[in-house]
């Protein structure tokens, strides 16, 4: 009687202790996120005024990118506010300037340069450009998810099939560096997959999966309906002026740097 | 060329950015191409955007359609890139031995 009394005792002294055990680990788990954003509140509201909302939002935002990894995010949040001095120096524009930095800064404080900068920097307004008709582009396409930057890999592998890696980063004048970065992502989100040439050694064929199509052919829905938009707003004739004027920059650019 | 005096940890971030220099990067996805932690990676970007380096803007999404709050972006300002670009090369010379002192490899050559 005494060994069964025992074996119920140990299997309820089990039971109780696991029941307890997982009750701690979900009321911990619960707990970790909060800490993790009182811990940037706190640090945030230490921060020069202006600064201090900013920031708050822009850590919360990161802490609930991890709200999969609670530790990772409680991790972060007090690094964070161990470092918050640092922070407050970062943010005061005359204190822990470096050399390096110091000597460069005055080269723009000439106003009559800074104003032609404003004015005439062809690099700042093509990016200008750039940026806008960039965010136009891809609040389009944004349900596919897609970069304007890899829509043009899934289009060539689809007009012109399997491409070598090296192809592909001619055909998109793209360095590698940025085209094996987009690739990684694709190929991730099983849109492309890479695969070793059979003859040959290191060279990488890249190809677009049925996935890869399927969202291809949705997106390209979408940007046709952004490109319609552009055109008609701006003209299609302008529009191919003004890559033709944008080609002949470029080449103008090229022609000087090799004379 | 003199070396560059920008802090190794400031090179990882910079040269993430001229990767593709009119990309636009938020603080947790730098963290992790850089393994910077976010005590060490935030001040770096407040120095960077208020020295006229790096710009941000708030990410341009409705945070109930996506279902997450919305990011700030960063990116290089023409400026920073110019500069960045000059501290990346003077810090790359500094590292490469003087001609003849050490014999490297030949690099590889690719095929296609």
């Amino acid at each position: 009687v005494s060994t069964v009394i025992t074996v119920v005792l140990v299997a309820l002294g089990t039971f109780v202790l696991g029941a307890a055990r997982a009750l701690l680990a979900d009321e911990v788990r619960a707990w970790l996120p909060h800490i993790a954003h009182r811990l940037v509140q706190a640090t945030a509201r230490r921060l020069p005024p202006g600064a201090a909302e900013r920031y708050e939002e822009e850590w919360h935002a990161d802490l609930r990118a991890l709200s999969d990894r609670p530790l990772s995010a409680l991790l972060m949040a007090a690094h964070i506010r161990c470092n918050t001095r640092q922070m407050i120096q970062s943010l005061d524009r005359s204190e822990g300037q470096t050399t390096a930095e110091r000597q460069v800064v005055p080269v723009i404080s000439d106003l009559d340069v800074c104003m032609r900068v404003s004015a005439m920097c062809a690099c700042t307004q093509l990016r200008r450009a750039t940026r806008g008709i960039t965010q136009l582009y891809e609040a389009e396409m944004a349900p596919g998810g897609l970069k304007v930057t890899q829509l043009p890999i899934l289009v060539a592998l689809r007009s012109d099939g399997d491409l070598p890696v090296t192809r592909l980063a001619g055909t998109l004048s793209l360095d590698r560096t940025t085209l094996t970065r987009n690739l990684g992502v694709l190929e991730q989100r099983g849109l492309i997959r890479t695969t070793e040439h059979e003859d040959s050694t290191g060279v990488r064929i890249v190809s677009l999966t049925h996935e890869g199509a399927l969202l291809l052919a949705r997106v390209l829905i979408s940007w046709q309906e952004v490109q319609d938009v552009v055109e008609e707003r701006f003209g299609g004739q302008r529009l191919r002026a003004l890559y033709d004027e944008l080609a002949a920059l470029s080449a103008a650019v090229v022609r000087r740097d090799d004379a | 060329m003199a070396a560059s005096r920008l802090t190794t940890q400031t090179l990882s971030v910079l040269a993430v950015f001229l990767e593709d220099p009119v990309a636009e990067w938020y603080g947790l996805d730098l963290a992790k191409r850089t393994r910077l932690r976010g005590g060490t990676l935030y001040p770096l970007l407040a120095r960077l955007e208020s020295r006229g380096w790096l710009q941000s803007r708030w990410e341009d999404v409705d945070a109930h359609v996506v279902g997450r709050p919305r990011r700030r972006l960063y990116s290089l300002t023409a400026f920073g890139e110019q500069a960045a670009g000059d501290e990346l090369a003077a810090h790359i010379a500094a590292l490469t031995p003087r001609a003849g002192s050490i014999s490297l490899p030949a690099p590889r050559v690719q095929t296609r």
